[in-house]
């Protein structure tokens, strides 16, 4: 009976891996398995950052070129609602039990927090130029936002939307907690490296360099990052450098690096962190990468300008 | 090695930067437009503002505020005064806007003085070689980073072979001999160099009749260098024979462009566009960037005073975000700022240099304009 049970997994999603294609203005869909296509959702113009609902049934999509998130039936594969006058959404989060949205809006430097229910916006609060990545904190206290434009991430608390700053280094893009939840971790993509910031005081203690072999500093940009449950080791997806950096958490040591297509951006790991799944901007392809050997198994193309990628199990 | 006189002014809180420019500066007052390559077609001096205000925004982190003190020289002889005036009320930092020969003039009148220029419209390749000064920080790239972007595009495209068609102004030479200095270091060949004018007269048709300036010889593409812009608009599908224009216009070398989409660009050309009506060019930018690139310096270096931020600003560590892809710094040799050019249409950019594959020891970005080994400057 066991041996049935693993010969022939068991899904409880559907197995779908979903990529936003930025000049596609659509999301592919690929069967996670086997990787065969299965469909093309179009979406509003310029399709970003991909946010799950808490049980998976809905995925929001975020149009910039539309002012609007798309919502995506994960099942139907069919856009079933939007929430629209959203200025310029790009990446977003989702409160843990589904009911808000927290957006960067890029062109007016500032993070909207919308309600699900009614569709409108509750608050909305300035943060510095160009904000980027958002993240909340495992119980939705506090969300950070990351400013390119203004080398800062913003300290928000959410009931009051009082904001402390923190100055990072050239270009903070993303965001990643450490699984206990004591230090964020921030790509800085012109500096070429990741930041650590101390959650407790909100200082930067350290950083973490990249630099595959044969690469210059200046090739180096780091946008995306995952950490695996159990903090040991963060993938980081490395721009222009085309490859994506593994740190052990710990030690905070580059401990290798995984060529991949042309400008990864988006990364994410499926449920049992044996896969990883990166977006190649340049080359308009996907890598799936195993994480025990670190190799790519694969690749696979997708659309125009892919760059965030999301998978339902 | 940096030549700067270290004067030590400690660092106040609220820093001044000044904005000078030349008023009437006739660059700016051609009533059809001037060339697409020539300037933007606005006093770029709302970049700076625009960037003052971005640099304010992080006040909170820095405990800095910054105001941009504007002035303007009546004319070009006036800049020294009108920039030792205000440096005698404490202002260190400079964002000139001025044409070459004022540039230089003020350039050389403030040598050794406890100044930082900061050039953004003087793209004369002798204020980075023969005539540069340790003061002078040039952010509009130079002619040779412009023509070098031009021929490693034709170089990419195997159009090796080229025709010049030159104007009558001093500009117009200026920017044909860059290109001319472009073309042999890349390798391209020139088939011929004609000098037009802009005329019907029939006495003088081999010079102001297209047919006639681009016939009878073998290229793959027309340079035009033309900064009045009135021959070169009219130049593209008016050709004897069907070869692309670049230069003046149709494919335009340029260190910003309102179509430039990556790394953040269009955010920066919407605010710009929202606060000056009208869109982002060259020199907008380049004021931008300089008020910019001072903000890191002095939140980087921690610099207790002006001259520990200049000399982080001149070093290696610098990394500017000029929405242009790799982060931007001054080249040592000649302090002029390393960075991409874009090459566009007039409702696209094309490409962006360098071009891939063409390499350098240290960055890619130096085989734009003179490089170290090549250098007339002598700090």
């Amino acid at each position: 009976m066991l041996v049935f049970l693993f010969s022939f997994p068991v899904f409880a999603g559907t197995n779908h891996l979903f990529v936003s294609n930025e000049k596609g203005n659509g999301v592919t869909v690929l069967n996670a398995t086997d990787y065969t296509p299965v469909a093309v959702i179009k979406t509003g113009a310029r399709p970003r950052g991909m946010v799950f609902s808490p049980d998976h049934k809905l995925l929001y999509v975020a149009c910039g070129g539309a002012d609007r998130i798309d919502i995506v039936d994960v099942v139907s594969l069919k856009v079933v609602g939007r929430i629209g006058d959203i200025d310029d959404p790009e990446t977003f989060d989702l409160d843990k039990k589904g009911e808000r949205l927290f957006i960067s809006n890029e062109d007016a430097g500032a993070l909207s927090i919308f309600d699900l229910a009614t569709k409108k916006q509750l608050k909305s609060v300035k943060v510095g130029l160009e904000p980027e990545g958002v993240l909340l904190n495992p119980d939705d206290t506090i969300v950070y936002v990351a400013s390119e434009g203004s080398n800062l991430v913003s300290v928000i608390d959410v009931a009051s939307g009082k904001r402390t700053d923190i100055g990072t280094d050239t270009r903070p893009r993303r965001f990643a907690l450490t699984p206990d939840g004591k230090e964020l971790w921030v790509s800085t993509e012109l500096a070429g490296k990741v930041d650590l910031i101390d959650v407790a005081t909100n200082k930067v203690t350290g950083s973490i360099d990249f630099l595959p072999p044969g690469m210059r500093k200046q090739d180096v940009s780091p946008v995306a990052l995952v950490m695996d449950k159990d903090g040991k080791t963060a993938f980081v997806t490395l721009g222009r450098a085309n490859h994506i950096g593994v740190v052990d958490v710990k030690s905070r040591k580059v401990t290798g690096y995984i060529l991949v297509g042309s400008r990864p951006w988006g990364i994410t790991f499926d449920k049992a962190q044996k896969r990883i799944f990166v977006a190649n901007g340049g080359s308009d392809d996907i890598s799936i990468i195993d994480v025990a050997s670190r190799k790519v198994l694969k690749s696979v193309p997708v659309g125009h300008y892919p760059y965030g990628v999301a998978i339902d199990e | 090695m940096l030549a700067i006189a270290a004067h030590a002014a400690p660092l106040s809180h609220d820093i001044a930067v000044g904005y000078v420019q030349v008023a009437d500066d006739p660059r700016y007052d051609a009533r059809e437009g001037p060339a697409e390559s020539t300037i933007t077609p606005g006093r770029p001096v709302v970049g700076a503002q625009m960037a003052i205000d971005e640099v304010n925004i992080d006040a909170g982190t820095s405990g800095l505020t910054y105001k941009l003190i504007e002035q303007d020289a009546a004319s070009g002889d006036k800049l020294a005064a009108t920039v030792d005036a205000m440096a005698a009320k404490g202002v260190h930092w400079f964002v000139v806007d001025a044409p070459d020969d004022a540039m230089t003039a003020l350039a050389k009148a403030e040598r050794g003085k406890d100044v930082i220029l900061f050039n953004i419209s003087a793209r004369s390749d002798a204020l980075r070689g023969a005539a540069c000064q340790p003061e002078l920080l040039n952010v509009i790239p130079s002619r040779a980073m412009l023509a070098d972007a031009l021929a490693q595009f034709l170089l990419a495209r195997k159009w090796p072979k080229v025709l010049v068609l030159r104007g009558p102004l001093p500009e117009d030479k200026a920017d044909a001999d860059a290109f001319a200095h472009a073309a042999k270091r890349f390798g391209l060949s020139i088939a011929a160099t004609r000098d037009f004018i802009v005329s019907n007269d029939p006495r003088h048709r081999d010079q102001d009749n297209v047919a006639l300036l681009t016939g009878d010889a073998t290229y793959d593409v027309i340079y035009v260098a033309d900064s009045d812009g009135t021959f070169a608009r009219g130049l593209p599908y008016a050709t004897i024979y069907p070869r692309p224009v670049i230069g003046a216009t149709g494919l335009v070398a340029t260190a910003w462009r309102w179509s430039w989409e990556r790394y953040g660009a269009p955010q920066v050309s919407h605010r710009f566009k929202k606060r000056a009506g009208r869109d982002m060019g060259a020199e907008d930018w380049a004021a931008w960037l300089a008020v910019r690139a001072l903000d890191d310096a002095v939140r980087e270096s921690k610099a207790a005073d002006s001259a520990g931020v200049d000399k982080y600003l001149l070093g290696p560590a610098m990394n500017i975000d000029g929405a242009k892809g790799p982060p931007l710094s001054f080249r040592d040799w000649d302090h002029q700022l390393r960075q991409p050019i874009l090459l566009a249409t007039a409702d696209a950019v094309i490409a962006d240099a360098p071009m891939s594959g063409f390499l350098h020891q240290t960055n890619v970005l130096d085989t734009l304009g003179y490089d170290k080994p090549e250098t007339k400057c002598k700090f």
